[in-house]
């Protein structure tokens, strides 16, 4: 029973359109994320020892797992954010697609060195 | 991070108190609790718009998101006061 997609969802695909998507995914991502952050922090009302351990439950590898794709997120966010404010306002809308190239470039070598602080064996 | 901080402490009450000590912090926290959740909500509500919805939903959404936003801020403001002291 899917709804089949309009057409311009699936022809002439650019990059803009694929920048837009991951910005959008990434945000909905990162606002799941901020409630679930909120919620955790509120056990600071039961008192210290409360607070310790609900941030304590996070430390294992699914946890820091989890930690990697908020960094994914926010990351991929950020650049692209700061990407569409440099075309926006400096005047760049001609320099496009090479600064959506920079972004992804910047993306993954951001990633690539942070992965070390999550998985302390993996190191590129 | 959740558990490894930057000098690889791991993060306890006593690390937030102890940064949540001086008031530039404070103000940084709740700016940055302000703005995440206005930018968050306000990112929710331009999806919502994306989907033109009727004038009673859409009213009824924007009513819902803005109330979350204002229990989240109480509560993000109310969390913090007890590593001020």
């Amino acid at each position: 029973m899917i709804k089949s997609l309009p057409k311009e969802t699936y022809l002439n695909i650019n990059s803009g359109m694929i920048s837009y998507a991951f910005h959008r995914i990434s945000g909905i991502a990162i606002s799941v994320y901020l409630i679930l952050h909120i919620y955790t922090l509120g056990a600071v009302g039961k008192g210290e020892e409360a607070f310790n351990h609900s941030i304590a439950k996070y430390d294992n590898l699914f946890g820091h797992f989890m930690e990697y794709l908020i960094l994914i997120a926010v990351v991929y966010h950020t650049l692209n954010g700061i990407r569409i404010i440099f075309a926006d306002f400096f005047n760049m809308t001609l320099l496009h697609k090479r600064l959506i190239l920079l972004t992804w470039i910047a993306f993954v070598l951001i990633l690539g060195y942070s992965i070390s602080y999550f998985f302390p064996g993996l190191s590129i | 991070m959740h558990y490894i901080d930057i000098g690889d402490k791991p993060v306890t009450f006593a690390l937030v108190q102890e940064r949540l000590q001086s008031p530039w912090w404070i103000l940084f926290d709740s700016l940055l609790l302000i703005t995440a959740l206005y930018h968050a909500l306000n990112g929710i509500w331009s999806i919502v718009l994306d989907w033109n919805p009727g004038k009673t939903v859409r009213r009824f959404l924007g009513w819902s998101l803005s109330i979350v936003g204002i229990i989240a801020l109480i509560l993000g403001l109310y969390i913090l006061i007890p590593f001020t002291i």
